[in-house]
């Protein structure tokens, strides 16, 4: 099972950096007797995909602040909610900012090669009954 | 607890557009949420950004719901401001004017009671529903609760989330019995029947006396009233919520039966609040399916209901038992009201149903001692009807629905007549209309003045495709592609499609003509409006005519065969000839009129065309302001002195028949100068090589100054291919065959000052009205 990673042939991991699947070149074999650090994908990963969801987010709230700023509402209570739209819109880019630097930081800690019998050789499991790609 | 009134600004369309986005934001947080919680929650990092996403997701939801509530409740605020206190509605912003059409509204809300909460608001309005429903569905109805939920119902009443909890909460069937209550409508075959889950309602099938009957329940009318006015507010908005629907109306009746509305329970509700226009058309063309105006009587019978969720069989039922017969003409003039009330519905409503209207109001315009049972109120809302279709605001909301409502109604007009009048051979088996409707058709005509002398005065026939195939008489039924607006038939110079008040101009002057002649033979003010709306026309006309024209004398050595303005004062003159006419036959009408019916009534009609002849004696075809004077100052003292005679001999004057004959005789010599100036025009055109156009230099309307060559490429006639109007070889094409774009742009050319200037055998049509001797 090691080396067939789930996240091996994906795009989120292919923007990490310095991972055993480098962008366009071809994958290195690891040394003798170590395998991938699948920590470290997953990690990677989660800090790609907290950084396009940052993105994306960012896009929608920035189409709702458009249309909101374009006159759409005016008044005492349409100020509050433009307070309440900043703090959302402020809470999920800190929130998704803050857990893809952590990721990304995280992964750089690890090794990008382990023992076979190294437990971060296993792939972390996911929750049950989400799918890996948001559908 | 609900805060202080509140002032809001809000473009009801962008407001639309912000909860869609907010639907969309809501679905990426939660999306990503998903994908998030399946990476990083495996590896025990600190800190949760898939629940902060969760969160935000949540709040986009509850936004998006929030605005949609707050977007009805003004646009509810802003329906309701016939009936809001005068300081409820502050100021419609900028353009658009309503909610209806999206646009910048500012009002003061009341206080949200709900703050904001639609689904406190929906359980609100469900305990109302349960608690109204048990208290007026008993023996004995309990007044004090009735009054007190009639009330926070009426506050309540345009909250679309507490009026969706009520009306569920009551259903339609028990609604029906509720509105018998407060109607008092008696009988109706059905029983009210204590459950579990509150009374039931369903048809007695004949079984005793019911309860519904007792003598005990009646409502004091204070209660009555007011209930009354709190369900018509909250079904208007239930309406507006789209959820008054066919589907909803088919169980809307005391039998607790599918597929029967009793309708005529909705008259009293109708004037409280505004409803869906897909609500009125529903109800609307059900009526007129259910109203038989075809023989010597008025008669309503049960009409199909048609619609999406009737499961096809729904049928408008009036009201099980019959009830008062007053109820069913008070349903029906509320509707038709509320539909008169609807800028965007009406005229393709009336367009759709005109020949019912005409039929109608002749049959409630015939003389005693024949009895039609026409309601009076019916007939009047008719009139009503019709004014609206053809009024400022239809064409301002519809212009092309109003435009085909004009050109129908002519039309019936028109086909009536020809089928009922002969004035050659004296025979008149015509039905009059109303005076009530001939107001309103008056009404329409001076909205629409200047399409109708544009048509009649056109240089080039208009709508043919109201005419037969040998392009003379018109056609005898009306084109199905015209009242359609998907029709497809927009090609070729004659399509029988309205788009737009301007396509009035292509309404056939014999249709203007049969319009303003049942208008005329009301006499009184309405004639002399409409002698003021020609004079008003053909002042404007006069005026642009020269401010487009100044200074064509140029160095002053150049002579023109015509002056540039002979067209514009041809176009004047057979303005006045038409209304000439049109006042001269509508005068022998009624002189036919009053000898064959030889009754008492024979003064009313001297009356009438004594001020159709003071009329004809302010007319100075050459003079706008004149007539206008005339028509102000003579007319009236006209009409006083006829109303000084009363018991004069009940014959028309020698006086007014002259004058009326005098735009008789002038009128004979106008036929064909259409045709005749085109065909001098061209030949000017043709000629060219050998008799060269003068070129013409005038100040246009703009200021510039503009040199007119005759050659309509040069002149900027021509552009492209598109309004291309001539041949190969220069000549013009036929207009019945070219495309609107180069019809239109050969009229400009026909029109402007080279070849009006140029044109040495202009008709010549000097004082189409002889003016009689003061």
């Amino acid at each position: 099972m090691a080396g067939t990673s789930v996240y091996a042939s994906g795009s989120v991991y292919a923007s990490g950096s310095g991972g055993a699947g480098g962008r366009g070149g071809p994958v290195a074999p690891p040394p003798a007797g170590l395998v991938a650090n699948e920590r470290r994908g997953t990690l990677l990963a989660a800090a790609a995909a907290l950084r396009v969801a940052d993105a994306e987010v960012a896009t929608a709230f920035g189409q709702v602040t458009t249309v909101f700023g374009g006159g759409a509402w005016e008044g005492r209570a349409a100020t509050a909610w433009g307070g309440e739209l900043s703090r959302a819109r402020a809470g999920v880019a800190e929130a998704l900012a803050g857990a893809a630097l952590d990721c990304s930081g995280a992964a750089r800690a690890e090794p990008e090669w382990v023992p076979r019998d190294d437990p971060r050789a296993i792939r972390p499991v996911s929750v049950p009954g989400l799918p890996l790609d948001g559908r | 607890m609900p805060g202080p009134r509140e002032r809001v600004v809000l473009d009801t369309t962008l407001i639309g557009t912000l909860v869609e986005r907010l639907k969309a934001l809501r679905d990426v947080l939660w999306r990503h949420a998903r994908v998030i919680a399946a990476l990083v929650a495996p590896l025990g990092r600190p800190g949760d950004p898939a629940a902060e996403l969760r969160r935000a997701a949540a709040w986009a939801d509850d936004a998006q719901r929030m605005l949609t509530r707050r977007l009805a409740l003004v646009r509810a605020s802003d329906e309701a401001r016939d009936a809001a206190t005068p300081d409820g509605r502050l100021a419609v912003v900028g353009t658009g004017g309503g909610t209806a059409s999206g646009g910048r509204v500012a009002l003061t809300l009341p206080p949200d009671p709900f703050g904001g909460d639609g689904d406190a608001a929906r359980a609100a309005g469900t305990l109302l529903g349960v608690e109204l429903a048990g208290a007026a569905l008993r023996v004995s109805p309990d007044v004090a609760t009735i009054a007190g939920a009639a009330a926070r119902l009426g506050v309540g009443a345009n909250d679309p989330d507490l009026v969706a909890g009520f009306v569920d909460a009551v259903g339609p069937d028990r609604l029906a019995a509720v509105l018998r209550l407060v109607g008092g409508v008696r009988g109706g075959g059905y029983v009210i029947e204590a459950t579990a889950r509150g009374p039931r309602v369903h048809a007695s099938h004949g079984g005793p006396h019911t309860l519904v009957d007792a003598p005990s329940r009646r409502l004091p009318a204070e209660t009555a009233a007011a209930l009354t006015a709190a369900l018509g507010a909250a079904l208007a908005t239930f309406s507006r919520a789209g959820r008054l629907t066919a589907g909803w109306l088919a169980r809307f009746n005391a039998h607790g039966e599918a597929g029967a509305a009793e309708t005529t329970l909705l008259g009293p509700l109708l004037g409280h609040g505004r409803y869906a226009p897909a609500t009125l058309r529903l109800l609307g063309d059900a009526l007129f399916a259910g109203t038989d105006v075809g023989g010597d009587h008025y008669r309503v019978r049960p009409a199909p209901l048609a619609g999406p969720g009737t499961g096809g069989d729904a049928r408008d039922v009036g009201l099980f038992g019959g009830g008062p017969p007053a109820a069913r003409a008070t349903y029906a003039a509320a509707l038709l009201r509320a539909i008169a009330s609807e800028p965007a519905l009406v005229a393709r409503f009336a367009t759709d149903h005109v020949e019912e209207i005409l039929a109608g109001s002749r049959l409630a315009a015939l003389p005693p001692p024949v009895q039609t049972g026409v309601p009076e109120q019916v007939a009047s809302a008719w009139a009503c009807l019709a004014r609206r279709a053809g009024g400022p605001e239809a064409r301002r909301a519809d212009p092309a629905g109003a435009a085909t409502f004009v050109a129908r109604l002519g039309f019936a007009v028109h086909q009536y007549r020809a089928a009922h009048l002969d004035q050659t051979r004296r025979w008149d088996t015509s039905w009059l209309l109303p005076a009530g409707l001939r107001a309103a058709i008056g009404e329409v005509l001076g909205v629409w003045r200047e399409e109708m002398y544009a048509s009649v005065t056109g240089l080039l026939p208009a709508a043919d495709a109201l005419r037969d195939a040998s392009g003379g008489a018109l056609v005898t039924a009306w084109p199905a592609a015209a009242s359609s607006d998907t029709a497809a038939d927009t090609s070729g110079p004659w399509s029988t499609r309205l788009t737009g008040p301007i396509d009035g101009a292509r309404i056939p002057a014999e249709l203007w003509a049969d319009l303003l002649g049942e208008a005329l033979a009301a006499g009184g003010p309405l004639a002399r409006a409409l002698a003021t709306d020609a004079a008003l026309v053909a002042g404007r006309w006069e005026q642009d005519q020269w401010a487009a024209t100044r200074g064509y004398r140029g160095d002053g050595r150049t002579a023109y065969p015509a002056s540039p303005r002979a067209l514009g004062r041809l176009r004047q003159s057979a303005l006045f000839a038409f209304f000439g006419a049109t006042l001269a036959r509508t005068a022998d009408q009624l002189t036919l009129r009053a000898e064959l019916d030889a009754r008492e009534d024979t003064r009313d009609t001297a009356k009438v065309i004594d001020e159709l002849a003071a009329i004809v004696r302010a007319i100075k075809p050459a003079d706008p302001v004149g007539t206008l004077t005339g028509l102000a100052v003579s007319v009236p003292v006209a009409g006083a002195a006829a109303d000084l005679k009363p018991f004069g001999a009940p014959i028309l004057s020698s006086d007014a028949l002259a004058a009326i004959d005098s735009a008789r005789i002038a009128v004979a010599a106008l036929p064909g100068w259409q045709a005749a100036y085109v065909a001098s025009a061209t030949a000017v055109w043709l000629r060219r090589a050998d008799d060269p156009i003068i070129p013409v230099e005038v100040t246009d309307a703009a200021g510039r100054r503009r040199r007119f060559t005759g050659d309509p490429r040069a002149d900027g006639f021509i552009t492209g291919p598109l309004d291309d109007f001539l041949d190969a070889a220069g000549r013009p094409l036929a207009p019945e065959r070219t495309s609107p774009a180069r019809r239109a742009a050969y009229l400009r050319w026909l029109a402007s000052p080279a070849l009006v200037a140029n044109n040495d055998r202009l008709p010549i049509l000097v004082s189409v009205l002889p003016q009689p001797a003061d």
